[in-house]
């Protein structure tokens, strides 16, 4: 097989947490708890799971957004947990990201021609008439019209506005993305138009995603690998097709049932008891407490990623 | 006033892109309208003041003093003769001078300080933040006092220590505004850009903040007025014989009973430019916060 695009090792990211005048130190918030994998040039990799499970930091680790605190992220032969900042942000021309909300992530007292090229601006790429066509070109690569140039990014809906971002993420031909809930934001109806302009610029441009939503029908749709996070661990990654016909980790399961779907006649549906552990992680299998299947060895040993059915699951049930 | 050239769909100060401003908005708001329209009357009385003003201030004429308002002395003459008005409008210039040289001074200082405090954070912000706390346990006008009286009375003292005490107050709003726009998802977008600190800086932090810095800018000329008429009250800023507004309160306080238009002018010109200079702030404020668009 031919090296990834991105091979994540053993990332970790821990807040610590606020030192108090009297009493211990408390526990560091295990955001990221030593997760790997890889990320192959042109597919689309999902990343799922509840809120607060560190997709969105994993996302942000990756590209150095939020420094690691341990592990590894292998770009082309770099670690780009070790590169110096200055290094890294010429490195950011490869990799962009593309917001969750189109609100926040515009600058309001920019205008939409200036909002686009500002990758171009603050690596002093492109200037004059080259940036005005370069903007042209991206403006029209997103589907909006030209008139949109000189207005300010309130007078456009949220699917524009993603448009937008995903335009200004573009800018720089950057061959990788992290799309962190994209298309979360928006409605339903604008979700299906944003994801299908993603498809056919990845088609168009190769690019490479890491698509990271909580909506499983969007990952589903888009994605060709996906992985399943709980807690800051990865508990299963594998194709897309596969994970969702037949999820092996209980904790996938338990995600895809809960997920919403018109199909009537289903199985049983797993619904998960219990809470997620609030202080740190268990010794043992983090998914433990939830578990309708935990048996006395998940209490003691954390289950390692496994190779099973063509794709790697983290418990002790799957062999 | 000059906000109506204030047009954002053109209009850039230093490179940076204004607020949004509809034309003549800002003079639909009744708090800009009239503080400017008071502002622009001692502005333009001060700058024209040598051709203004009927009478030489500092011109004393004993036959013709503490004489009451009208006649050709329109707001009378104090102990010496001398003509109230034209002290008034002669003394507008030093009123605006304390306010320009202390948002001046409050400006650089605090936008810097802000700056560095609230967007690098670490030992830096903790530095500089405990300074400001030093400095902000003291009563402002205390520590205005006891600098004059080391320094000595006179105006360039009194401005010094005006503009001083005026930066502490200005670095801790400044950096908490640069605290909260510092975590705007704008701002990661630009360093997942590969912008690095300044550039974020200059290209997202001191645009969004202009509307608090024209604010700020102000309140604070408003404060300085004040402190600056109190100092020279006390006989520790401008001394005689400038007119000042302050220093015209002093000396009229002895006359108080037979010639109460001495401290009664001087005292209401105060007031006028301090609350003109603080409605215009709040109208602006009103106008350019964020959260009053979309």
């Amino acid at each position: 097989m031919t090296e990834p695009l991105l091979r994540i090792k053993g990332l970790v990211k821990h807040y610590p947490g606020r030192r108090r005048l009297f009493g211990p130190r408390p526990a560091p918030t295990r955001a990221i708890d030593g997760i790997s994998f890889d990320i192959h040039a042109g597919e689309t990799l999902g990343l799922v799971g509840e809120s607060g499970c560190g997709k969105s930091t994993t996302g942000r680790a990756i590209l150095q957004l939020v420094r690691p605190t341990a592990g590894q992220v292998r770009y082309r032969h770099q670690d780009l947990t070790a590169l110096p900042a200055a290094q890294m942000r010429d490195l950011r021309r490869e990799m962009q990201m593309i917001f969750q909300d189109p609100y926040s992530s515009l600058d309001p007292r920019m205008r939409v021609a200036d909002l686009i090229a500002e990758p171009l601006d603050i690596h002093g790429i492109a200037r004059g008439p080259a940036r005005r066509e370069k903007v042209a070109e991206l403006l029209d690569a997103v589907g909006l019209p030209a008139s949109a140039l000189s207005r300010y990014p309130h007078e456009f809906s949220g699917g524009q506005r993603q448009r937008i971002g995903i335009a200004r993420a573009l800018a720089l031909s950057p061959k990788f993305i992290v799309a962190d809930e994209a298309v979360s934001a928006l409605d339903v109806s604008i979700q299906a138009q944003v994801i299908n302009l993603m498809q056919d610029l990845q088609d168009r441009l190769g690019l490479t995603y890491l698509f990271i939503s909580h909506n499983l029908n969007v990952v589903r749709h888009i994605s060709d690998r996906v992985g399943v996070m709980y807690l800051g661990q990865l508990v299963e990654i594998g194709t897309s097709r596969d994970v969702f016909a037949r999820p092996l980790h209980p904790y996938t399961r338990a995600l895809i049932d809960a997920a919403p779907s018109l199909n009537a006649r289903r199985r049983e549906r797993v619904i998960l008891q219990g809470e997620v552990p609030k202080a740190g992680v268990p010794r043992g299998c983090i998914f433990r407490s939830r578990c309708p299947e935990a048996r006395a060895l998940c209490a003691t040993d954390r289950p390692q990623p496994r190779e099973a059915d063509g794709r790697l699951v983290a418990c002790h049930n799957i062999s | 006033m000059s906000l109506m050239r204030l047009d954002p769909a053109r209009g850039r100060i230093a490179g940076f892109a204004l607020p949004r401003l509809p034309r003549f908005r800002a003079l639909r708001n009744w708090r800009v309208s009239l503080g400017g329209a008071i502002l622009l009357v001692v502005l333009v009385s001060s700058l024209l003041a040598p051709w203004i003003s009927p009478f030489d201030p500092y011109a004393q004429d004993l036959k013709a003093a503490l004489l009451p308002p009208g006649g050709s002395h329109l707001l009378g003459t104090d102990e010496f003769g001398r003509d109230l008005l034209s002290r008034l409008i002669w003394g507008g210039r030093i009123a605006l001078l304390v306010a320009a040289v202390s948002v001046v001074v409050s400006l650089i200082a605090g936008l810097f300080l802000g700056l560095v405090a609230g967007y690098f954070g670490g030992w830096l912000d903790a530095l500089i933040m405990r300074g400001v706390d030093i400095l902000l346990a003291f009563p402002n006008f205390l520590l205005a006092i006891a600098m004059v009286a080391i320094l000595g009375p006179g105006l360039a003292n009194m401005l010094v220590a005006i503009a001083i005490f005026g930066i502490p107050g200005f670095v801790r709003l400044y950096r908490a505004e640069v605290l909260t726009l510092k975590g705007a998802d704008y701002v990661e977008a630009a360093r997942s850009m590969g912008a690095g600190p300044w550039q974020v800086i200059r290209r997202h932090i001191l645009p969004n903040s202009i509307p608090l810095v024209i604010v700020l800018c102000s309140l604070r000329a408003a404060t300085a007025i004040l402190v600056a008429s109190g100092l020279s009250f006390l006989g520790l800023g401008v001394e005689p014989p400038l007119p000042d507004w302050g220093a015209m309160l002093t000396n009229g306080r002895e006359y108080l009973r037979v010639a109460p238009h001495l401290t009664t002018v001087p005292g209401l010109a105060i007031m006028a430019l301090v609350f003109a200079f603080n409605i215009f702030g709040d109208g602006l404020r009103d106008i350019l916060d964020p959260r009053r668009k979309h």
